[in-house]
């Protein structure tokens, strides 16, 4: 039994180093087979071939497209992603220094999102049907359709322009350097909570949706009406009995929304000013520097292989009935 | 379910009547009141396709040179505003015997709707849907000022919903640049048609009030005829790129289905390459090494977007491959052309069509989020999501610039989100 656990997990690594190298791959080919050049804004009018010539071959772009290829890939698979044309700081020590802002924001996120949607779940399978089940279920359809950019600008409209509750931009107030301890922490989580919010409201409406599905189908099973028939209380049926049942697929789910995360960040930080990853990614893109934007997509592409493999193996790990293939 | 020809005709008194038709007749009311306000549009359209006809037959040359998209798409607004007055004011008026009678005619129509499902959600989405194609289709009709073109600076900037403020006159030029008369038709025509504005020295100066339903943008365009343009553009590049990532997305999930064994391996290990990149970041690395021009946006969208539905179409086929009817075809000794044609596709076709309808959904959010990071669609062209990368800059004093285009995309989505749900469940049943 755990022979055959240890070997699936060892399939789902190996299967997993399979698709990180053919992402790095794809993000290579992508940049080079597309008709845009990335290196065309580095060429001005006055510049001569021979100058050129040069600047290609500081470059590597004179050599063969393969060997270029496996040069990149050697090196990106080695945490070398090359150096950012804006800075000319290498592309991973600016990864390094907002990819713990944005897991910061995103931990935020995940924790506040799982709360409104687990919440929301249990609340409405109490009664099936009934009236906060109808409430709650138009509810979150109306609020995973809400796209997470607006509905973080309606936030910084009413919260920080209207009603001036929380700052509209930035991860710490002006005068942080001489705060220290709990106040700092607060002044971080301050600044958090309308990024967060921005994203856990659609995200727990997922969520909710997803479980309330998988609730009702386990309170359907016997041992439910077993425990009921011993005369627990409905309220205690439901969390000690069903929920854990019914979180286990939610782990997959949570992989799931990793890689959702990751695509949202993009949007609310630059929406508010976060210094994170995804506003590096913004800033690649717009300042056309393709080496940082090539290297942001595979480290965002990295930890969704890496979350969606970890999701994977503790659902193996939990549930005794997917240990086998 | 009941026969519809065995329900005995409406013995209602009129009031009656009149309440359960109220919809319609409220809505065919609207259209006439649109049609006589924007008459001359809807005849400057009639007539521009005509003269263009004449002008074809007689010089060719100078009619392609009067050619533009936005010509065709005014001649689609206004061959297709008629019918759709027309049905609608037959629905109010008609009595109730002649609209069974039509319903049953045309059976086909009425085996589809009622294997529909039906519930006040799925209504909803489909009359919600059914809005927004309207406008798309009508935007040319439906719009009330130039959406590109910049208004008066002075007077128009930043105004907000519902206030009233003067703008001067727009006044269609007497006769245009052009020798024959034809041409000269055609080119008041599209000045009418807001294709070709008129020529600045002509326009007046006569001030007038206006009202802006939804208020004016940073450079003072009206924000209802840019959401209503952007209508028309986030949905044709939402269905566009649907349809092609349709097809590519199918074409690989037969393939991997079919072939099984290493190519299946092979094609599911791509696509779980490509999945494994968040969405967005996906998409902005296509378009920044493909550019961001409406044809290549579709472009961009179809590339990322056709994963999930390779997956699914893969699933689907490997599921139905084994089943008896398969086997039996096979066992008959069909050829495998006929028996995708004639087996798998049909089955694929219902699951095909709910991951299409979500397909819209994201692709459309996709669009938005990339138009909203400035991104996607450039600039003067509306599109909801770069309307809203605008408002950001003013969020402080002009809220409507957000909220509008917003709720219009929420409401578009939601539409979208009740069809799939309500067709899962229908065909799951």
């Amino acid at each position: 039994m755990t022979r055959s656990l240890s070997m699936t997990i060892l399939r789902r690594v190996l299967m997993a180093v399979l698709i990180v190298f053919g992402m790095a791959s794809a993000v290579f080919w992508i940049a080079r087979l597309l008709p845009g050049d990335p290196f065309a804004f580095r060429i001005t009018p006055g510049m001569s071939p021979a100058t050129l010539e040069t600047l290609r071959h500081t470059y590597g772009l004179d050599r063969p497209i393969a060997e270029q290829y496996f040069t990149w890939l050697r090196s990106a698979l080695s945490g070398d992603l090359g150096v950012s044309l804006t800075t000319n700081r290498p592309v991973l020590d600016l990864i390094g220094e907002t990819l713990p802002n944005t897991i910061l924001l995103g931990t935020a996120t995940l924790i506040l999102q799982f709360l409104f949607g687990i919440t929301a779940a249990v609340a409405s399978v109490r009664h099936p049907r009934g009236r906060l089940d109808r409430f709650i279920g138009g509810g979150t359809v109306v609020m995973y359709s809400v796209p997470n950019f607006w509905l973080g600008t309606l936030l910084l409209v009413v919260f920080a322009f209207h009603l001036n509750l929380f700052p509209a931009s930035q991860m710490h107030s002006v005068g942080f350097r001489r705060l220290s301890g709990l106040p700092a922490t607060l002044d971080v989580l301050w600044h958090l909570t309308l990024p967060a919010l921005t994203f856990a409201i659609p995200g727990g409406a997922r969520v909710a949706r997803f479980l309330r599905a998988t609730l009702h189908d386990v309170l359907q099973e016997p041992f439910i009406l077993n425990a009921t028939g011993y005369g627990l209380s409905r309220g205690r049926v439901l969390l000690r009995y069903a929920l854990p049942n019914a979180l286990t697929p939610v782990i997959s789910v949570a992989g799931i929304e990793t890689g959702i995360l990751l695509t949202g960040t993009l949007v609310t930080e630059t929406l508010f000013a976060w210094p994170g990853m995804g506003r590096l990614t913004v800033s690649a893109v717009l300042a056309r520097d393709y080496p940082l934007l090539m290297g942001t997509t595979i480290v965002s592409g990295c930890i969704v292989i890496a979350a969606n493999l970890a999701a994977d193996i503790l659902h193996r790990v939990i549930n005794p009935r997917l240990r086998t293939e | 379910m009941a026969d519809p020809a065995m329900i005995p005709a409406s013995t209602e008194r009129l009031p009656g009547r009149l309440l359960r038709r109220s919809g319609p007749i409220l809505i065919s009311v609207i259209l006439w009141a649109l049609t006589i306000d924007r008459a001359d549009i809807l005849v400057a359209g009639i007539r521009s396709f005509g003269v263009s006809m004449a002008l074809f037959m007689t010089a060719p040359a100078k009619a392609w040179a009067m050619m533009s998209t936005a010509l065709t798409e005014a001649w689609i607004a206004c061959a297709f505003w008629p019918v759709i007055l027309a049905v609608f004011t037959a629905v109010a008026v008609l009595p109730e015997e002649v609209r069974g009678n039509l319903r049953t005619r045309i059976a086909p129509v009425e085996r589809l709707v009622t294997s529909l499902p039906r519930n006040p959600r799925w209504t909803a989405g489909v009359w919600l849907l059914a809005f927004f194609v309207f406008v798309a289709i009508e935007a040319p009709i439906l719009v009330t000022t130039d959406p590109l073109t910049q208004g008066d600076l002075g007077t128009t900037r930043l105004v907000p919903p519902l206030s009233a403020t003067t703008v001067a006159d727009r006044q269609i030029p007497e006769a245009g640049p052009g020798s024959s008369g034809l041409e000269t038709m055609l080119a008041r025509d599209l000045v009418t048609l807001r294709i070709r504005s008129a020529p600045p020295e002509r326009s007046g100066n006569a001030d007038h009030p206006m009202v802006f339903l939804l208020g004016t943008d940073s450079v003072g365009r009206d924000v209802l005829s840019r959401v209503i343009v952007g209508t028309r553009v986030s949905l044709m590049i939402g269905i566009l790129a649907t349809v092609g990532a349709l097809l590519l997305g199918s074409l690989i999930g037969f393939v991997a289905g079919l072939a099984g064994r290493w190519p299946d391996s092979i094609l599911m290990w791509i696509v779980d390459v490509f999945l494994s990149i968040p969405s967005l970041f996906l998409v902005i690395t296509f378009a920044f090494f493909l550019g961001n021009s409406v044809a290549q946006l579709i472009l961009v969208l179809v590339l990322s977007g056709w994963m999930g539905v390779a997956r699914i179409v893969r699933g689907e086929v490997l599921h139905l491959r084994r089943r008896e009817f398969v086997l039996a075809a096979r066992l008959f000794g069909q050829r495998s052309g006929t028996i995708i044609r004639r087996h798998l596709l049909p089955n694929v076709l219902p699951t095909i069509l709910t991951a299409a309808i979500l397909q819209v959904s994201d692709t459309i959010l996709a669009e938005a989020a990339l138009g909203f990071l400035g991104y996607g669609v450039q600039p003067p062209v509306p599109s909801w999501g770069n309307m809203l990368g605008e408002a950001v800059a003013h969020l402080e004093t002009a809220w409507w610039l957000a909220v509008f285009p917003g709720l219009c995309l929420v409401t578009l989505l939601i539409s979208l989100h009740l069809l799939a749900d309500e067709l899962q469940q229908e065909w799951k049943a």
